[in-house]
Formats: C-alpha cells, structure tokens, sequence
C-alpha cells in the first residue's frame, strides 16, 4: 500500500517518477537532511545571492498558494466541525457530550504530524486530503473549546430575560445569544487562524507542496535555501499580521454596528 | 498472525525515552532562556525591549518545522559551524518554545493585580522585596499549570524533529513502518501512545490550576498553539 502510494511521487529536481518508491532512498521515507548531502563542506564562505528569489518566484508563489488553500480550506471545515462538537459540548444530553469531550481530548493530544501520517499511510487518503483532515482534525478541538467557553460565558438570566420578554428560541439565539458571542469569541479565534496557518508547514512531511517544502525545494535545485527560507519566514509574518490585523477591523466594526443599534 | 508492535516494542521504547529526555532538557533550557527573555521583554529601556519582542513575534508567527529547517540547514551554512541533527533539533526546539515560556511568565506577572505591589510599596517594603515576596510568588502559581500545559506542546513539538533525522519515539515508528507496513497497527500505538502522556500532563496541569488557584492565562496560552 505505501509502495503503491509513493511510485506516483514525482521528483521535483529531474522531474522523473520515483523508482525507489517504499525504500529508505525515497525522498518521502528519507530525513530531509540527506535529501542535501554534502552542505556542510559548502558552509564556509556562503555567499548570498538574493535574486534566486525572483529567479524562482513561481515556485514561492505556488508554495504560497497551496499554504493559503490549506489555510482557508482548512479554517472553514475546521471551525463548521469545531461550531457543530462546541454546541455538541453543552448538550444536555450527557452521551453526546461525552463523545464530544471524549474527541476533543484525543484529537489535542496527539501530535498534528502523527494524525497526518495515520490519514495518508494508515488509510490511505492523498497527500493534500490528509494533510487537510489532519490540519481540520487537529484544529477544531481549539475552535470547539472556544465556542464552549464563548456561549458559556453569557450570563443564564439573558436568556431568562430574552424569553420572558417573548423571543422564541431561534431569536433568542440570533438577537441575544450571537452578537455577544461573537465579540467573545473573534480573538481568541484569531488566534487560532493564526495558530492553523502555522500548522499547515507539517503537511509536507507527506509531500503536500506548501510554502515550507518549496524553500526546501528551492534549496535543493539552487543550494539557496538560506534566502528561500528568508522569503518563507517574512511571508508566514505577513500573512499572521493580516489575519490578526483583519479581526481587530471586524472587531471594531461589529462594535460600531452594536453600538448604532 | 505475529504482533508488530510487541515484536519492535523495544526499539519503539528507545525512541520514547529519547523523545522524553529531549523533551526534558528542552523544557530546562526554555525556563532558562524564556526568564531571560521575559527580563529582556519587561525592561525599562527600549535597546533591550524592543529586540526580545521582535524576537518573540518573530519566532511566534513562524512555523516550527521552518525553525527547524532553519537551525538545521540554513545558520549552519551561513555561519560555518556545523551541527549534529539532535542539537540543531534541540536549539530549534529552545528558540522557539522559549518564547512561549516568556510570554507565559509575562502574562503571569501581568495577572498578579497592581493593588498588591502598591500595598507592599506602601507598607515600607523595598523594590526588590516586592517582587521577591508579593508578586513573584504569585505569578509563579499563575505560571505553572500554562507551563505544564506548554510542556505537553513540547513533547508534541519533538516529533517534527523526525525530518531532520533525530530517532525520537515518531521517528522510530516511522522506521518500523518502513520495515513492516503495517501503517494502522503502527500509527495507532503511535497516536495513543502520545496520547496517554500528553493527556495525562495536561490532566495535571488542570488539577495544578484547580488546586493552586491560578489565574487562567487563557487568552495568552490560546495565542501560542501547539
């Protein structure tokens, strides 16, 4: 089954299919290390030349690419399955909070990249779709503890109050429950945006092209990796300021709008 | 049907006790380095300050696996000094969960409420008696269950060390794997190996919290992730 999987793993430096598939040789099995043999004698007088960047941009801006994909991808899925086991957390049905307990407590402590690894040698997934679920399996407990604490943290007599004054359920939870919910429950899933963007460099450990293999890429064709993972790290900055510096805006639009109500 | 599992499980054993002796000396150092990141962080003047925070955010907002990479392949190149792949590993580890470490013990200070240092100072203690025997003794508390909790992401955090060739307790499975195909029986004795120790740290963390009542530094600890 692995051998099978890995025969289709096509070598980015010649571009040819893989014969070594399921032996220690192959790219996938090795450490990466080996993958560079012979860098240490190139240590001295390391000369930068940064135009590799510009000469090999297609392939930062693929790894970019694919990083953004995983990133959206995975934060939608991750907080629809994190929102549906949070709810399933305060259920007064006792079994499926325990289940939900049960899956938060599983999926939290076990390492990301052995979820991974499970999804695409054990069951057998694709790179990308297992390097996906693994990254949605791994996140949604965040997301669910945060929606738990959030709808949890609004006080019981707004409800009381809520339907005294006659709102059915639905309003309820549109009208009183929602809007103080989510100015709760924004930063911290902020965060958790940011947290997920990170998570998604362990999808290449089965071969999913994101931004941190292509800096591994770019160093195995060129010998630059040093300025690819430059470029990389300056990248993963930016991309975390925007998605914090996007919430803070949302935030303070959603308190403006509250406050013209 | 012969057990692959029972029949590697020394190897695996061996890996674990690498995968918890690294977790150990890294969590040591990261007390270290992380207390004087925090000083660094918390000082009067700006030449120190302003580098510790853009040290922290720095590391914070990349992932590990590019840390990693980094001290493995790219400052050994660019400075000439080469590294066994667990040191690499184990810098790697040090630079990035430091700064975890710091901004926990920053956030723990933070927690402890400015009437007490106040009340201290007013009732004739000096500077360094205040922070020896009212705040640091309470921020401490507020500390330990985010540390625990920061100890369980660091065994996690050790398994990405596998790429660059450290035979931790992932590594060897991955090489029992490559041995035996035996993916599921392999991967699941992995997840629930990792499991029952990451749960078990982060049960304790919570009884720490619950029985010293700490201050939850839950929005700090949420922004460091695992």
């Amino acid at each position: 089954m692995t051998c099978a999987k890995l025969a289709t793993y096509t070598c980015p430096v010649n571009q040819t299919t893989c014969s070594r598939a399921g032996s220690p040789d192959c790219p996938l099995a090795r450490p990466f290390l080996s993958r560079n043999p012979g860098f240490r004698e190139a240590a001295i007088h390391y000369s930068f030349s940064w135009q590799v960047l510009f000469e090999y941009r297609d392939m930062l801006l693929r790894g970019v690419l694919v990083t953004l994909q995983l990133s959206i991808l995975g934060f939608v899925l991750s907080a629809a399955l994190g929102i549906v086991i949070g709810l399933c957390r305060l259920s007064s049905n006792r079994t499926v909070s325990m289940l939900a307990r049960g899956y938060v407590e599983f999926f939290r402590n076990v390492p990301l990249v052995v979820q991974i690894f499970f999804l695409y040698f054990g069951v057998g997934m694709g790179s990308f779709s297992a390097g996906l679920l693994g990254i949605v399996l791994y996140s949604a407990p965040y997301i669910a503890e945060i929606i738990r604490s959030g709808i949890s943290s609004i006080p019981r007599a707004q409800y009381e109050a809520a339907h005294a004054s006659g709102l059915r359920p639905l309003q309820v939870a549109r009208y009183v429950v929602l809007p103080q919910a989510i100015a709760i429950v924004l930063p911290p899933l902020a965060t958790e945006g940011v947290n997920l963007v990170k998570n998604t460099a362990v999808a290449l450990t089965v071969g999913v092209e994101e931004l941190t293999f292509m800096t591994q890429e770019i160093d195995s064709v060129t010998f630059r990796g040093f300025e690819a993972a430059t470029a990389a790290t300056l990248i993963y900055v930016v991309l975390c300021l925007v998605i914090l510096q996007a919430v803070a805006l949302l935030e303070r639009h959603l308190k403006f709008e509250t406050r013209v109500m | 049907m012969r057990n692959v599992i029972l029949d590697n499980l020394p190897y695996l054993m061996n890996g674990l006790k690498t995968t918890i002796v690294m977790s150990i000396i890294t969590m040591s150092l990261c007390l270290l380095f992380g207390t004087a990141l925090c000083a660094l962080r918390r000082s009067h003047w700006a030449v120190l300050r302003v580098p510790a925070r853009l040290y922290i955010d720095l590391l914070r907002s990349t992932p590990l696996l590019l840390i990693i990479f980094w001290f493995i392949f790219f400052v050994p190149r660019a400075t000439g000094i080469s590294v066994e792949p667990y040191t690499a590993a184990l810098t790697a580890l040090v630079a990035y969960f430091a700064t975890h470490v710091a901004e926990i013990m920053r956030a723990g200070i933070q927690a402890v409420p400015r009437t007490q240092s106040e009340a201290g100072l007013a009732s004739g203690l000096a500077r360094w008696q205040v922070s020896a025997y009212i705040v640091l003794p309470q921020a401490v508390k507020n500390m330990i269950p985010a540390l625990i909790s920061r100890f369980v992401a660091l065994i996690m955090g050790t398994s990405l060390t596998y790429i660059v060739g450290v035979i931790e307790f992932f590594r060897a499975a991955t090489i029992v794997n490559n041995r035996e195909y035996a993916s599921i029986q392999v991967f699941s004795f992995v997840a629930v190996v990792y499991f029952v120790i990451c749960f078990g740290f982060s049960q304790f963390g919570e009884w720490c919290r619950r029985r010293l009542g700490a201050q939850a530094l839950s929005r700090v600890e949420a922004g460091l992730g695992r």
